[in-house]
């Protein structure tokens, strides 16, 4: 993994436009990963099937790899493994006799094979070998001296390996302008958003891919915090007790959150109800990956959307926030807090694994945002007429347990309820309570200043719809489509107003999921406001966004329905 | 100064302890609980701005509204008033947590919560109102339930009782208790001694049922509970001073009949709680006490402050440190 996070780095900073997907197995070591890394001319991210330049290190998986892969393809494979292909254009690597040579602990002859083909990758990709040896020293400088230099030379050997067709030259990929580059995991901008929030409590149960989430805040809030202890976070016994524990913070002052995943949500369904009835502010982040029950651990998909957004039994509905990149993963996490406590209710972020743990390269830093940290409407001091659920206005004011006067205390609790918090049986009390929440989550994006992305295309009948990560694929399906469309990604439910007038205004709107049964979709033509046409596209194996597949699905529905236009008498 | 009644030493009567009246049965245990917990809190002079009250789902857990009229309250998911109380502690340090819990909402679904609280020593009058039965649903058994218990409907319990106090002493309690709701003064006396701790106060009274947990041939009954009620030590509490710390709350315990048992001894609590497994005897009284370990926040280092009192300036991140976060992400300009 080292040598890979090395070359997409060396790659990026010749000035490629990189985007990395790292497919791993779920277990801790020991089964084979593949690592993706994709350079195209017009920052196309997501995923592809096609395969341009193959390295097959892994004795387990080449003889099926070499199966499947195109016969155009390159091949940097192993020599130990002494595997033919007679398909393919091949650049055996002599790793083992290579090694005797520079090293002669086994355990860092074994490394230094890594190195090898990260040489002959470059090679191909005709980056310069003297400025990646100055990569390999600054990357590798913790490295004792005879390890690195070892690195330095596996490097340089791979590189005059190498003869094969140089990809340089081919019209698919050239080098992008000088610029600053950075690489973000969604997960730790996610901890810098709830850190710059003002997060005081984080409550979490370890669970992929969501774990990093949290322990990142704790890292960087150590290196980053003037005081790291006014913040609290403790692993639970689980989830429940990490949902349960986040809305006791909530209620009793502290902007609090927890991080989980699709299994861990499901077991937070009873908190979120609690924190809905008794409007207590705390925010769950689902990292999603595939389920249902245990599914793929380490694998995406955005299959939870139903679930966030109507979290617990009864009459519930919750605001969910959708990041798609880096610096909304960070955006969304320092809003979240605020939305909470403005709200007074438990507010979702939807993340999931590709944009959770994936590197997402971009050409520019994470900016900070200009937003301040808001606790809404507080009481604090005396006040004889207090209601704490008051039905005056959408969200009253709260009291803070202990810290705010007396006249102001209340027994919260989950059952029935009147405006006072005392316990109520009463029919038209708990309607109107009831309602009152409804109306108050559906004010959400009146106080939420998320903008959806939307890119009209100017007399454009169809429209691609998506949300969160699978924004990425928009650059290729451009490409790949050829008929005009306009784009919008969804940034949060309850839906905007904007939404529905979007898709009113096209004749078709294609909403690509990564999920089996079109959740977004289900979500939108359930709203009163849903008259417009729609045809779900779904992709749910566990990879991330895969452009050309979906393009060929859409386009497939495009040309039915041209034929059957083309059809209708006149 | 209030006309007549008696005050204490932050000048409240009795009357500023107390909550709405009771919707429970009459002659139920809990109530004697809520008289023991305004009757205690009173004698210390403990300030209700400074208690926050929790409960479960349950009989037990309406009787935070039966005390403290005047503090904030959290009757909250049935088995979950553990993970609540972590979450409040971490919030607020400072505050004094008192937590009422049945053998239903802590004995079974609550377990495992109850356990890893325990396990943190977060600072909390832990109560468990244990009568053997879920009264709110109507008289099924709960775990503490003795192995051939009969129900109200004539069930017999095949299975053993749970015991809290084992449980809880397992999982690193250093306050543990059991006392009788028909015992209204060692009831007291133990909650005082429990506001004092500085860690998870377990305390599990028995608290029998009128309705459906007060019949012949049941464990928990008022009347074989009084009959096997064997007390361990009389408690004398010594309160000086104005206000009330821990090194101002001291205590006597003076053995009873030819019972010596040591308190401050792990092993001799567990023993005690064996024995009680094939004895008829229901030791109640102080069974282990100790004060070797940091509560749960002390534990970690983390701040005391009160988090919603964090200002925009303690949680903002500086530029420089956004900066710092970016440049650990730049891979640098064109090589």
């Amino acid at each position: 993994m080292t040598a890979n996070r090395f070359l997409s780095r060396c790659l990026a900073k010749s000035g490629f436009s990189v985007s990395t997907k790292n497919l791993f197995p779920s277990n801790i070591a020991g089964l084979p990963t593949t690592y993706a890394v994709r350079i195209t001319d017009h920052d196309f991210g997501g995923f592809t099937d096609k395969i341009d330049l193959y390295v097959g290190f892994n004795k387990k998986t080449i003889e099926m790899d070499l199966l499947n892969l195109q016969p155009e393809a390159t091949c940097i494979l192993n020599g130990d493994f002494k595997t033919e292909s007679v398909r393919h254009s091949t650049c055996q690597i002599p790793c083992r006799s290579t090694a005797r040579e520079l090293h002669s602990s086994a355990s860092i002859k074994k490394l230094l094979y890594n190195l090898m083909y990260a040489g002959a990758v470059l090679k191909a990709l005709d980056v310069d070998l003297k400025e990646s040896t100055k990569l390999v020293k600054s990357f590798f400088k913790k490295l004792p001296k005879d390890v690195l230099t070892a690195n330095i030379s596996a490097l340089e050997q791979g590189y005059i390996l190498y003869d094969l067709k140089s990809f340089s030259v081919s019209k698919k990929v050239e080098k992008e302008k000088t610029k600053d580059k950075y690489i973000y995991e969604g997960n730790a901008c996610s901890a810098l958003g709830f850190l710059d929030g003002g997060a005081s409590v984080a409550t979490w149960y370890p669970i992929t891919p969501s774990s990093s989430v949290v322990e990142t805040f704790d890292k960087l809030n150590s290196n980053l915090t003037a005081d790291p202890s006014l913040r609290s976070t403790h692993q639970c016994e689980d989830e429940i007790a990490s949902a349960v524990a986040a809305l006791g913070a909530g209620w009793s002052g502290a902007r609090a959150f927890t991080a989980t995943s699709g299994p861990g949500l499901s077991l937070m369904q009873e908190a979120i109800g609690l924190g809905y009835f008794s409007e207590s502010p705390f925010v769950i982040l689902d990292v999603q990956r595939s389920g249902p029950s245990t599914g793929l651990p380490t694998r995406t998909s955005q299959a939870d959307l139903v679930l966030a957004h109507y979290s617990s039994h009864g009459d519930t509905l919750h605001p969910v926030l959708l990041p798609g990149t880096p610096q909304e993963a960070y955006d969304d996490a320092f809003e979240s807090l605020n939305l909470a406590d403005k709200l007074q209710t438990p507010v979702m972020i939807l993340s999931d694994l590709d944009l959770g743990m994936n590197e997402w390269h971009q050409t520019g830093p994470i900016e900070q945002t200009k937003c301040k940290i808001s606790k809404g409407s507080v009481a604090i001091k005396p006040d004889g007429n207090f209601k704490r659920f008051s039905n005056e206005s959408l969200v009253s004011s709260r009291s803070i347990p202990r810290l705010s006067d007396q006249s102001l205390s209340y027994f919260t609790r989950g059952s029935g309820h009147d405006e006072k918090g005392d316990y109520s049986e009463n029919s038209s009390v708990y309607t109107k309570k009831l309602s009152r929440l409804k109306e108050k989550v559906l004010s959400f994006r009146e106080i939420a200043k998320i903008p959806e992305d939307i890119i009209i295309k100017k007399d454009a009948e169809l429209s691609v719809v998506v949300w969160g990560s699978t924004g990425q694929i928009y650059e290729e399906l451009k490409e790949l489509l050829g008929f005009e469309f306009s784009y919008m990604r969804v940034r949060a439910l309850p839906a905007s107003q904007e939404v529905f007038d979007f898709l009113r205004t096209h004749a078709l709107n294609f909403v690509v999921e990564l999920n089996r049964d079109g959740q977004l979709s289900q979500i939108l033509k359930s709203s009163t406001n849903s008259t417009f046409h729609s045809h779900s596209i779904n992709q749910f194996g566990g990879l991330p966004a895969n452009a050309k597949t979906i393009a060929k699905k859409i386009k497939s529905v495009f040309e039915r329905r041209s034929l059957e236009q083309q059809n209708q008498p006149d | 100064m209030k006309g007549g009644a008696l005050n204490n030493k932050i000048n409240l009567t009795k009357k500023d302890y107390q909550g709405n009246p009771s919707t429970l049965c009459k002659g139920c245990g809990h109530d004697s609980i809520t008289q023991g917990l305004v009757n205690a809190m009173f004698e210390l002079s403990i300030d209700p701005k400074d208690i926050i009250k929790l409960s479960g789902i349950g009989c037990s857990s309406k009787t935070p509204n039966y005390f403290l009229n005047q503090s904030f309250g959290f009757n909250s998911l049935h088995g979950r008033m553990a993970p609540l109380a972590t979450g409040v502690n971490l919030s607020q340090p400072e505050a004094k947590l008192i937590g009422v819990s049945g053998d239903g909402d802590t004995a079974s679904i609550g377990l495992g919560g109850f356990l890893h609280l325990v396990r943190r020593n977060i600072p909390i009058v832990y109560i468990i109102a244990n009568n053997g039965v879920y009264g709110l649903t109507k008289g099924q058994f709960s775990a503490t339930s003795h192995k051939d218990d009969k129900s109200k409907i004539k069930r017999v319990q095949p299975l053993p009782e749970m015991d809290m106090l084992f449980q809880a002493l397992g999982a690193g309690c250093e306050f543990a208790a059991r006392t009788f709701s028909g015992d209204n003064l060692q009831l007291k006396k133990i909650l005082e001694l429990a506001m004092n701790h500085n860690g998870t106060a377990v305390i599990d009274i028995i608290s029998p049922c009128v309705i459906y947990g007060n019949h012949v041939g049941f464990s928990k009954s008022y009347t074989t509970t009084q009959e096997i009620n064997s007390p361990l030590h009389e408690i004398d509490i010594i309160i000086d001073g104005e206000a009330v710390k821990e090194s101002e709350l001291s205590y006597k315990l003076t053995p009873l009949d030819d019972k010596d048992h040591d308190v401050s001894s792990l092993s001799s609590a567990l023993n005690l709680l064996v024995s009680e497994k094939i004895s008829d005897k229901l030791h109640t009284g102080l069974i282990y006490k100790n004060n070797t370990r940091s509560n749960f926040v002390g534990a970690y280092g983390f701040s005391t402050k009160d988090k919603f009192n964090l200002s925009e300036k303690d949680l903002r991140l500086s530029k420089n440190a956004f900066e710092n976060f970016n440049s650990g992400a730049k891979i640098g300009p064109k090589i």
